[in-house]
């Protein structure tokens, strides 16, 4: 099978002693910049791109690489341990990952993170393997009309992201909603809610204001109350996941795969909503929703390995096409240029060593992430003993650090900082940060998309049902939406939660 | 009465103290530079912006023996950029790069915090942007005629897309278009990256795009080429006619330049447009640049470039005011 | 409680209105061709209907174990705002004064003043801080930090 000489070939390439050299250096580098918050993928891999310049071309993608999809494995670390996103897609794993952790159990959160990661980017993987052109031909199908639609569908499925208060959630998405739309219309090219600051042209980032609202205000949280007390006062449990809590996320973890692979590969979709989606999804299937929020490994366990999934399909897009469905991997075309290589539906074919050789690589460099992550775990643990007067200045020092060296930019520092104030609000007042993010990021797909379609047909909202996969995804949403309410409805007995 | 010898102190000592009189612009161009200068980027890493700046910069380092640092600061469309520039010391030791519609386009829709046509001391043009309309590979049309011949017979059903709304590539597909009296549509995308797989898909019609971009797509035929519209027909697909050829007076006119912030002294500015255009003129650069990384590097000196911005400034500011697009 | 969360309810009202009000200045357009105000005008009116539901709910509502006040009793809140200023006073000053003396200052006041410990170990762990970012960010990482008027950082 043709399949195979191709794989021998890229085990030919990706076990090379220098490549494996590489290969390590980039997941390494990328685990360290994931930990870190703020700094991401992006800006490391557009410092080390002249670097690069100077060791053949598959060495240095295949580093690149590995620091792009290397970085969704530490993304988690900091988002269980200290309640700071590390990426914008760990968002969601301090959700209950951090409260895995308040419980004393963040060996177990970490691991269950390290594994899913390993598992679904794996997975994935043979998905790339085997499976990369009839997906990238679907997503080729996907215009504005199925966006808008998904997008519809994803909004539906967020009122399940709510713990506790379903109007104070539904205040939160439309707040986010309402944060998103700051910056530069789409199609008239105007400014809405900018105030003339330039640095808003391009609206608020989702990076200074997820570090905001969910580390810098948990950190004031924090300093309020009596600082000689340790804030974890419970003793640490075990270090790595139970055997029950494998059965749990076992299905978590495939089922967050297959979300992020599918969601990854589309353009602009991407980690962020795929975590989202993940934890929301599981949160449905669970036998204790309400619990989510509290502590649930499955609500780790679903978003990690959703976000690893979407890392890896966003490779499919960029060799099967040429077309980069996010801002690291356009960076990683340009790199493909700058070596010679031209990006494009001929390059695997033009270059099968490089791309098997690539490829295998990934495997290598997932199993290496797996190696690397887990033996830390009790190190990062203890990261938890340091008493807090002496951790939350560094917290904060990395925070503001983070947010400058995303663009260079003193704003992102004040958006953060201003996220920050308004996310100790919200606690105070028992309003959750998880909805007003969803709708941050949901807010523009579903405006543009929405307009471009319209576009497209004249004004004529029947373009959203006449296309297949956007009536079939509208009428999942409907009938998604419809199953809510008569669970709702038959839940309605007199209790003392405020619940819609 | 002062023998010689004081007469001699009394003299060097006045002589040196008018030497701190002269004006340091002499001086310091025979210096300059001194350290490193920064070059700022307004695109991210990665882009073909970025590669030509790097590149270049790499060049004229060597000729300056002092490092051109690169400093990205994106956003708003490159203007992000231009304003850091505008806000640095005049000093030499800050550069940047600009693209057209920073001084030209954006000032009109939306207010900016510096003056497109004082603030910026230019250099020198260094690579013009170049575009071309295009339509996924199996479309019917093959020419420009074609398909305004279609656009024509379907009011309302051809559709344009552009990285985004204020672009030349929005822009001049709106000014074909009013010119024919053609009802076609803009849709607007967010970068390339959005629009191409939009045409590949079919979601939308045609799309305006650049060499660097195309380049793969055209050679699996994925995409094709109507016209270029770009002052010269381009090197990679020589068998496409410009737009000026095909009779239209205006073309896709957009340019990458260096700037500084205006004080800047005027020996300074001078040395650096004349190790630049040295540097960009070298035809085995102008070669790598052209089979690398598809850019084209043209010189236009920072004199011309400054009266071209300011006749596109005037020409942009009707123009947007008849499609409803200023602030 | 309830007090607060009335506040709160009004001060959503309030933002739904502004925003509301600058959707309108932008343009609604129509149901077929949507202007830039469109999405926002119909996010901030849910916003509002959403804020005069949970106001009236809250106000006429008895919910059992309801806290009286704000929630700001029996902890330091003025920490907070004290974190708050230092922190807006290190972004305002990062590109005036450089990386190194901000950030030194900002660790002075966060481990000393904040964490109240002893100033000679204040001060050191205040360098070592400085130094180990420093080198990780500045060095190996090649952030660009900004220099500040005595260009340094």
């Amino acid at each position: 099978m043709d399949i195979l000489n191709f794989i021998f070939l890229g085990f030919k390439v990706g076990l090379q002693p220098v490549n494996l050299f590489y290969c390590f250096i980039g997941v390494l580098l990328g685990t360290l910049i994931g930990v870190l918050p703020g700094i991401g993928p992006v800006a490391t891999i557009s410092i080390l791109l002249p670097i690069t310049v100077k060791i053949s071309p598959v060495s240095a993608i295949i580093m690149l690489a590995g620091i792009y999809y290397g970085a969704q494995y530490g993304g988690s670390t900091t988002s269980i341990l200290v309640n700071i996103p590390g990426e914008a897609s760990s968002v969601v794993t301090c959700l209950d990952g951090y409260q895995m952790a308040r419980r004393g159990r963040a060996g177990p959160a970490l691991g269950i993170a390290a594994i899913g990661s390993f598992i679904a980017g794996t997975l994935s993987l043979l998905g790339l393997t085997f499976l990369a052109y009839p997906f990238t031909n679907m997503a080729l199908k996907f215009g504005p009309p199925e966006y808008f639609s998904l997008m519809v569908f994803a909004l539906i499925i967020l009122s399940y992201l709510a713990h506790g208060s379903m109007i104070k959630a539904l205040i939160m998405a439309m707040f986010g909603l309402i944060l998103s739309y700051v910056g530069m219309d789409i199609v008239t090219g105007r400014m809405r809610f900018t105030f003339n600051i330039l640095d808003l042209s391009d609206g608020f980032g989702l990076v200074p204001l997820v570090m905001g609202l969910f580390g810098i205000s948990e950190v004031l949280i924090n300093i309020e109350q009596t600082l000689s007390r340790e804030v974890f006062k419970t003793k640490i449990k075990n270090l790595l996941p139970t055997l029950k809590d494998w059965t749990t996320a076992k299905w978590a973890i495939l089922r967050g795969t297959i979300i992020g692979f599918f969601l990854g590969i589309l353009p602009g979709a991407g980690p962020v909503i795929s975590s989202f989606v993940s934890y929301t999804v599981e949160k449905r299937v669970s036998k204790t929703p309400e619990k989510f929020g509290t502590g649930m490994i499955e609500g780790v366990a679903g978003p990690e390995s959703a976000n690893n999934a979407s890392a890896q399909g966003a490779f499919i897009p960029l060799f099967t096409l040429g077309i980069p469905p996010n801002v690291t991997t356009a960076i990683l075309l340009g790199a493909l240029i700058i070596y010679g290589l031209q990006p494009g539906p001929l390059l695997i074919q033009d270059h099968p060593d490089f791309f098997w050789g690539v490829i295998v690589s990934m495997y290598i460099g997932n199993g290496m992430l797996l190696l690397l992550n887990l033996p830390m775990i009790p190190l990062w643990v203890q990261v938890l003993r340091v008493p807090y007067p002496i951790l939350f200045p560094l917290i904060l020092l990395f925070c503001l650090i983070g947010s400058y060296s995303l663009s260079n930019s003193t704003f992102d520092v004040f958006v953060m900082i201003f996220f920050g104030i308004v996310g100790y609000l919200m606690r105070k007042f028992n309003y959750e940060g998880a909805p007003l993010v969803m709708a941050f990021v949901l807010g523009p797909l579903l405006e543009q998309n929405l307009r471009r379609s319209l576009i497209i047909s004249g004004g004529s909202f029947s373009i959203f049902m006449t296309r297949p996969i956007s009536a079939i995804t509208l009428i999942i949403a409907f009938l998604l939406l419809l199953s809510t309410f008569i669970t709702n409805m038959r839940k309605k007995k007199p209790s003392s939660e405020e619940v819609i | 009465m002062a023998n010689k010898f004081q007469k001699t102190i009394i003299f060097s000592v006045t002589l040196l103290t008018l030497s701190f009189f002269i004006p340091t612009p002499f001086v310091l161009a025979i210096d300059y530079p001194t350290r490193p200068i920064s070059l700022i980027i307004q695109f991210t890493p990665g882009t073909t912006t970025d590669i030509i700046a790097r590149k270049l910069g790499d060049v004229v380092s060597k000729e300056l023996r002092q490092p051109l640092v690169p400093i990205n600061k994106t956003g708003g469309g490159g203007t992000i950029g231009v304003a850091e520039i505008i806000r640095s010391k005049p000093d030499g030791y800050t550069i940047g790069c600009i693209n057209m519609p920073t001084l030209a386009i954006i000032p009109h829709m939306q207010t900016l915090p510096y003056d497109p046509l004082r603030d910026i001391s230019h250099i020198c043009v260094i690579s013009p942007y170049e575009y071309g309309l295009y339509v996924k590979g199996d479309a019917p049309w093959n020419s420009l005629e074609e398909f305004i011949d279609y656009a024509r017979k379907n009011p309302g059903k051809v559709t344009h897309g552009s990285p985004g709304p204020g672009t030349t590539n929005h822009l001049i597909m709106v000014r074909i278009g009013k010119d024919l009296n053609l009802d076609w549509r803009h849709v607007p995308y967010k970068g390339d990256g959005e629009l191409i797989p939009a045409v590949l898909g079919g979601s939308v019609l045609s799309g305006v795009g650049s060499p660097a971009a195309l380049m793969p797509h055209i050679k699996a035929g994925k995409l094709k080429l109507l016209v270029v519209t770009s002052k010269d027909r381009w090197s990679y697909f020589p068998e496409v006619p410009t737009l000026l050829e095909k009779g239209y007076t205006y073309f896709q006119a957009s340019y990458l330049s260096l700037g500084a912030p205006a004080g800047t002294p005027e020996p300074i500015r001078q040395k650096l447009e004349d190790v630049i255009k040295k540097a960009i003129q070298d035809p085995a650069l102008k070669k790598e640049f052209e089979e690398k990384i598809y850019a084209k590097l043209e010189y236009i000196s920072g004199e011309e470039f400054k009266k071209f911005i300011g006749e596109q400034f005037l020409f942009y500011k009707d123009f947007l005011k008849t499609i409803g697009m200023t602030k | 409680m309830r007090k607060a969360e009335q506040i709160i309810s009004i001060l959503w009202i309030g933002l739904a209105i502004s925003v509301c009000v600058g959707s309108l200045r932008l343009e609604l357009g129509t149901f077929h061709d949507p202007g830039p105000g469109f999405l926002p005008f119909g996010a901030g009116a849910l916003l509002g209907l959403l804020a005069i539901a949970h106001l009236i709910n809250v106000s006429f509502r008895f919910s059992e174990g309801e806290e009286k006040g704000l929630p700001w009793i029996d902890v330091h809140w003025q920490k907070g705002i004290y974190v708050i200023i230092a922190l807006l006073a290190y972004a305002y000053l990062l590109p005036k004064v450089g990386y190194l003396i901000d950030t030194f200052f900002l660790m002075l006041f966060l481990f000393g003043v904040m964490g109240r410990k002893r100033w000679w170990a204040v001060f050191i762990g205040t360098l070592f801080v400085i130094g180990i970012t420093y080198l990780i960010f500045a060095v190996w990482l090649m952030v660009q930090f900004p220099k500040g008027f005595l260009g340094i950082g």
